[in-house]
């Protein structure tokens, strides 16, 4: 009996504990859970944010594609312009080395940079003659 | 009777110098601006008188030189502040005649005239040379002039003296006959393009006062050796 009690007395301990202890655990675990909870919280918070992020990277991403269009068609034009009228008919092929061509630039705009830059000194020259009221004659 | 024969001689020499001394001083002018290394240093003094008429037309309008600049082939460049910007650009065509002319007629008046002026056209290159140049091709070919007219100042025979003034003066009158057409290069620069700016009057007029300008001082220059 004393065992039994023993034992009862033990194992309701024992089984009382073991709740008890569990329950212990549960609130030690109580705080975890809580950031669990909040955590999955703000991870549907995090979703929401990254589906509106990815649209804004699918609008982001459609604008490049839409403005590498352009882009395109643009030196499409160019080259087409800048080109002879002698070859119309310009294949896949000639457009890849005429695209592998585009760093060097073309003499029509060399001589515009060229232009630009000369009127650029020129003004640059004649806002210092003004600043300093000197003349060159030659 | 050959003493006779050889004073005779010395004497139709003389008065065929005489008589035609400017004619040969003249074409040798035009000889020596067809030699290709000969021709140089009198292009740099046209050159030189040229701009150094643009700087003094700059000071007496109440204006500054600030730096003269002359360049192998014959350009050159003046930097002014200040001064009337008509007068200037006008000044240096109509510079570099008076210059010609003014070297040609003290020379041909007297000996001693030509000493003088010599030494004064030294004594301006000397002060070119240390306020108005500011690199070392100006200084050199302003050095280069200073030893021609310092050459000329050190001559044993003053005779020789007239004679090589009087050869400066035509050499900077041909030239400064003939330059104020490389203006006409449809590029509007220069003293011509400025002054047409200015007053509306076509560069080709200005080229054209600049040209009969030099013509005249010939024409006086031949009168004056007419005369003498």
């Amino acid at each position: 009996m004393n065992i039994s009690n023993s034992l009862s007395s033990v194992l309701p301990a024992g089984v009382n504990n073991k709740p008890t202890t569990a329950i212990k655990n549960s609130q030690r675990l109580a705080e975890p859970v809580a950031e669990i909870e909040q955590k999955q919280s703000s991870s549907k918070q995090a979703k929401a944010n990254i589906v509106i992020d990815e649209q804004a990277i699918a609008l982001f991403e459609q604008n490049q594609v839409e403005k590498n269009q352009a882009e395109q068609s643009q030196v499409e034009q160019n080259q087409f312009a800048v080109s002879t009228q002698a070859q119309p008919n310009k294949d896949s092929s000639s457009f890849k080395e005429s695209s592998a061509s585009q760093d060097q630039p073309s003499a029509k705009n060399e001589t515009a940079v060229a232009s630009y830059q000369a009127v650029g000194n020129l003004a640059q020259r004649e806002s210092v003659q003004q600043l300093f009221g000197v003349d060159v004659y030659a | 009777m050959s003493f006779f024969s050889q004073n005779n001689s010395a004497h139709v020499s003389s008065s065929f110098w005489k008589k035609y001394h400017f004619f040969i001083l003249l074409i040798a002018a035009i000889v020596i601006k067809q030699l290709p290394l000969v021709s140089i240093p009198f292009n740099w003094l046209e050159s030189y008188f040229h701009e150094i008429s643009h700087g003094i037309a700059a000071i007496l309008t109440g204006g500054s030189v600030l730096r003269i600049q002359l360049f192998a082939n014959g350009a050159g460049l003046c930097t002014t502040q200040g001064g009337s910007i008509f007068v200037i650009s006008f000044a240096g065509y109509a510079g570099a005649t008076l210059w010609g002319w003014g070297i040609y007629k003290l020379a041909s008046a007297h000996q001693r005239a030509a000493q003088i002026f010599s030494a004064i056209v030294f004594i301006l290159l000397i002060f070119s040379i240390i306020f108005w140049g500011r690199d070392l091709l100006t200084w050199f070919i302003l050095a280069v002039l200073a030893i021609i007219f310092l050459l000329t100042i050190k001559l044993q025979k003053v005779h020789y003296l007239q004679r090589f003034m009087q050869l400066f003066g035509l050499l900077i009158l041909l030239n400064s006959l003939s330059s104020p057409s490389y203006l006409l290069d449809g590029r509007h620069l220069g003293d011509g393009a400025a002054l047409a700016s200015m007053t509306f009057i076509p560069e080709i007029v200005w080229v054209l006062i600049w040209f009969s300008l030099a013509l005249l001082a010939l024409y006086s220059l031949y009168k004056t050796a007419r005369k003498s």
